[in-house]
């Protein structure tokens, strides 16, 4: 099997854009990771497009934005974790020697308010969990109760979340770069206990990552190519409105991935963490091995004498460097594409200001789609 | 023998303090001012007569053999169906068999008395004798500011009759229609229509006092045997005045639950009756006068059984499951007295399929799931293929009744987004102590009060009303078990 690097990375900022069509928002996204590659669009062989609430047939609307050449258009829909999903599809076809040049490209253009959870049945819908804060909710009540995890520490998830967004130019929230744990938690209650400074925005927008062999590296002499080791992809073995735990989806997928990439969390430098919610940050830290079972809220919280904690950008393993779900947003078709761009940025030690201050090798992204489904890639320089 | 065989009541656990309701409306007519002591049941946003008449029945049939249930009647004039059988409403929540005699009784004050009169002669017919369930319930409903807010309450309570083990012996009835208007609601209409007070008082006491005393002559009693004289009536003077009239003793002459609980309507003779029954001691004579448009007269005498008789909520232990409600306006929203601004996530109204409902109604009423006969894993809903990851066997599953398991709290969360009538909704996983889980909603709980680990126990609710086509979807909720002590 041949290796896979990623060329190039490309996004359009998420956030509202009432006046931008969805095959712009993927033209603006796919033209930036084919300039950050060298490759010109009518080389790409295939494109693997991503989303969620796009009706039918949603990639060729940005294959016609950006010129149709005919291509094969593959639409792949996984919710939020919908662009790992296509990378992993890509890195099979690629490893395979089916294909040498392949683009995984997604965005979002979608309603204001919560995300709906379009794969819960209606009474559950209607029961208010149409959207997803309620649910996360009583995973972290759940949490709380076995662990003592608190309000504060979730506090902290979303101070640092901000922190990094407000150096992020493609993120949506970059307006609260000093958040407090006092402001955090007096903001309005939506499901005990989160709080509306802790939910990720819906956003709108698009990203794209160029995919290809060792011999599309060459051919384009691609600057500083990012090798994807290894990709893992399951779905639940439960109805999550039957069972909410155990067996957990994640330790499973996380087992596979690192049998596959012969690592472990230790050789993780930084990571991105689905982290809608502070739930998603806390059980992605101890589920992906980077925590003990339960320790997950502590890692936020400023170390002793520290005015950071160890997922902070200055700490021993960055999470959401570019402000995560939380606050750069979640644009669901895109939001795994932003998660490798920041990666790959990281890696090539290109995020300016977001530049963690360790020296990374290895970064770790892991996306949950609609709670059912989860996918989680390794990348190395 | 043929009477009692079993009890049992339910009372909403709210009280709303009638304080508030003067509080609120004194200003416009200072007489309710001297009304305002004591509390009287309110229903939560989630129940009517037939969640009520469901909950009574359970705590009655507690500890009995519900195959045995050859009937169920229920008695109320505020049935939520005008033509959809509330009796099979009741008896479908309860997963009873359906081969099953069915009947609302309805139209009069008195039918919580005329019903029990009907299902005791049921009961009587079949060579061995049927098992009848008796449940009279009833949600009052008043205009604002009127005298009967005041007076009235909420409730239910049901009676198990048969011909064994009978806790309290039926020696006989009489019974007199006399068509004595003191109140009466129209067609179509929403409220009560009542006469004058000082003119209903004459009539009660004149009509009453007849039938009890034709009542004891019919079985050769004499007044002065009785133990408990049980009436309900909201007029002061008119039950000494019975009791006077017709000779029994005065201390025999029952509370009337006026200050804990008012009077609920249909129900209330029998919510007294469950009531005199746990006071009562094997042996003792109970009368029980139901009054609407002439009066029922029943005469029951408690047996030795009635000690065995396992313990239940019944009416005292209903009364000691309370909050008390001081927001009156909270009493007038749930009521539907207020016309109020409900926000647009109010608006989503989806439509029952009544194909859905028909087939899925032993899962939607009666909360039946599936248990696998392989691996002994409950599950809810009952399907093909076993949840158990271990098992995963095929039509293995046979019915497993959920409503009566109990159950905590596995998560849960409070949702300040949903619409709902009593917001922040509470909802969340229910982790059930002999297997099994189930995301449902929650009610009767404290705001602020609900924790991870609570113990939960089902109740039979309304989900959510379909206005625009007339339809209450009722489903099961998991309430907080800390406020239901059990009493006999």
């Amino acid at each position: 099997m041949g290796k896979t690097y990623i060329l190039g990375v490309g996004l359009h900022p998420f956030g509202r854009f009432d006046d931008k069509s969805f095959g712009e928002l993927g033209r603006v996204a796919t033209n930036a990771a084919l300039k950050d590659a060298g490759v010109p669009w009518k080389d790409i062989e295939i494109m693997y497009s991503t989303a969620m609430v796009q009706g039918s047939s949603w990639g060729t609307k940005i294959a016609r934005a950006c010129g149709a050449t005919g291509i094969p258009v593959v639409n792949i829909e996984a919710a939020c974790t919908s662009t790992v999903v296509a990378i992993s599809q890509a890195y099979n076809a690629i490893s395979l020697g089916a294909n040498d040049l392949v683009l995984c490209v997604g965005g979002e253009k979608q309603e204001r308010g919560f995300i709906p959870t379009l794969d819960q049945p209606s009474w559950m819908r209607h029961m208010g969990l149409g959207t997803y804060p309620a649910m996360y909710a009583q995973m972290m009540q759940r949490h709380m109760h076995e662990y003592g995890t608190t309000a504060e520490q979730m506090a902290w998830i979303s101070i640092k979340s901000h922190k990094n967004a407000s150096m992020n130019p493609n993120a949506h929230y970059r307006n609260m770069p000093n958040l407090t744990v006092e402001e955090v938690l007096s903001s309005r209650m939506i499901a005990d206990p989160y709080r509306i400074l802790m939910i990720a925005p819906t956003s709108e927008g698009a990203g794209a990552v160029l995919i290809g062999s060792e011999k599309a590296v060459k051919k384009y002499n691609v600057r500083k190519p990012v090798e994807v080791v290894a990709c893992a992809h399951r779905s639940h073995i439960y109805d999550r409105d039957t069972i909410m735990y155990p067996p957990r989806l994640l330790p499973m997928v996380a087992k596979d991935l690192y049998e596959k990439a012969g690592m472990g969390p230790e050789d993780v430098d930084i990571a991105m963490i689905q982290d809608g919610m502070p739930i998603g940050e806390i059980e992605g830290l101890e589920q992906l091995g980077f925590c003990k079972e339960g320790e997950g809220g502590t890692m936020a919280v400023p170390l002793k004498g520290k005015d950071y904690g160890r997922t902070w950008i200055q700490g021993d393993l960055p999470v959401n460097t570019d402000g995560g779900y939380m606050s750069r947003g979640n644009c669901i078709g895109a939001t795994g594409a932003a998660g490798i761009a920041e990666i790959v940025s990281q890696l090539r030690g290109e995020a300016g200001p977001r530049q963690v201050h360790k020296k990374v090798r290895t970064g770790l992204v892991h996306n949950m789609g609609a709670g059912v489904q989860c996918s989680v890639v390794i990348l190395r320089k | 023998m043929i009477g009692v065989t079993s009890f049992g009541a339910y009372l909403p656990r709210l009280r709303l303090s009638r304080k508030s309701i003067a509080e609120s409306n004194g200003w416009m007519d200072p007489s309710l001012l001297a009304l305002g002591k004591g509390e009287r049941s309110m229903c939560n946003w989630d129940e009517d007569a037939v969640t009520m008449a469901v909950e009574a029945a359970r705590d009655c049939l507690s500890g009995q053999d519900k195959a045995a249930v050859e009937g169920v009647y229920l008695a109320s004039t505020s049935l939520p169906f005008l033509d959809r059988q509330n009796a099979g409403i009741v008896s479908a929540s309860l997963n009873l068999s359906e081969n099953l005699a069915t009947l609302d009784i309805t139209s009069s004050q008195k039918a919580g008395t005329s019903g029990l009169l009907a299902a005791l002669n049921a009961a009587k017919t079949g060579g061995a004798g049927n098992t009848m369930l008796f449940v009279a319930s009833d949600k009052r409903r008043t205009k604002s500011a009127c005298p009967q807010e005041m007076h009235f309450g909420d409730g239910a309570a049901a009676l198990l009759l048969g011909v064994r083990d009978v806790i309290a012996e039926f020696k006989g009835g009489h019974s007199v229609s006399v068509d004595f208007v003191d109140h009466y609601r129209g067609q179509g209409k929403g409220f009560d229509y009542y006469w004058e007070e000082r003119w209903v008082r004459e009539g009660v006491l004149k009509i009453v006092p007849q039938a009890v005393v034709a009542a004891l002559k019919k079985m050769g009693m004499c007044a002065e045997e009785i133990d408990h004289f049980v009436m309900p009536c909201v007029i002061p003077g008119v039950l000494a005045g019975i009791a006077g009239k017709a000779g029994i003793k005065p201390e025999k002459v029952r509370d009337t639950l006026n200050q804990v609980c008012g009077e609920t309507g249909v129900a209330h003779p029998i919510v007294m009756l469950v009531d005199a029954l746990q006071d009562a001691a094997p042996g003792e004579k109970i009368l029980v006068v139901g009054f609407g448009q002439g009066c029922d007269v029943l005469l029951f005498e408690t047996t030795p059984n009635l000690v065995k008789l396992p313990k239940r909520l019944g009416t005292k232990g209903s009364l000691s499951r309370r909050k008390e409600e001081k927001n009156y306006m909270k009493y007038l929203t749930f009521n539907g007295l207020v016309l109020q601004e409900r926000g647009i996530r109010a608006e989503n109204n989806p439509q029952t399929a009544l194909t859905a409902l028909s087939r899925n109604r032993r899962m939607l009423l009666g909360l039946v799931g599936g248990y696998c006969t392989k691996c002994k894993t409950p599950q809810f809903p009952k399907s093909e293929i076993c949840v158990n990851p271990a098992c995963h066997a095929v039509s293995s599953q046979k019915d497993y009744e959920f409503s009566d398991q109990p159950g905590s709290i596995l998560s849960w969360s409070s949702d300040s987004l949903t619409y709902s009538v009593d917001p922040p909704a509470h909802y969340g996983m229910v982790q059930f102590s002999n297997g099994g889980r189930f995301m449902a909603d929650f009610t009767d709980y404290d705001v602020g009060g609900v924790k991870v680990g609570m113990p939960v126990r089902m109740m039979f609710r309304i989900r959510g009303v379909d206005e625009a086509r007339g339809m209450i979807r009722y489903f099961w909720k998991a309430a907080p078990e800390e406020h239901s002590g059990k009493e006999r």
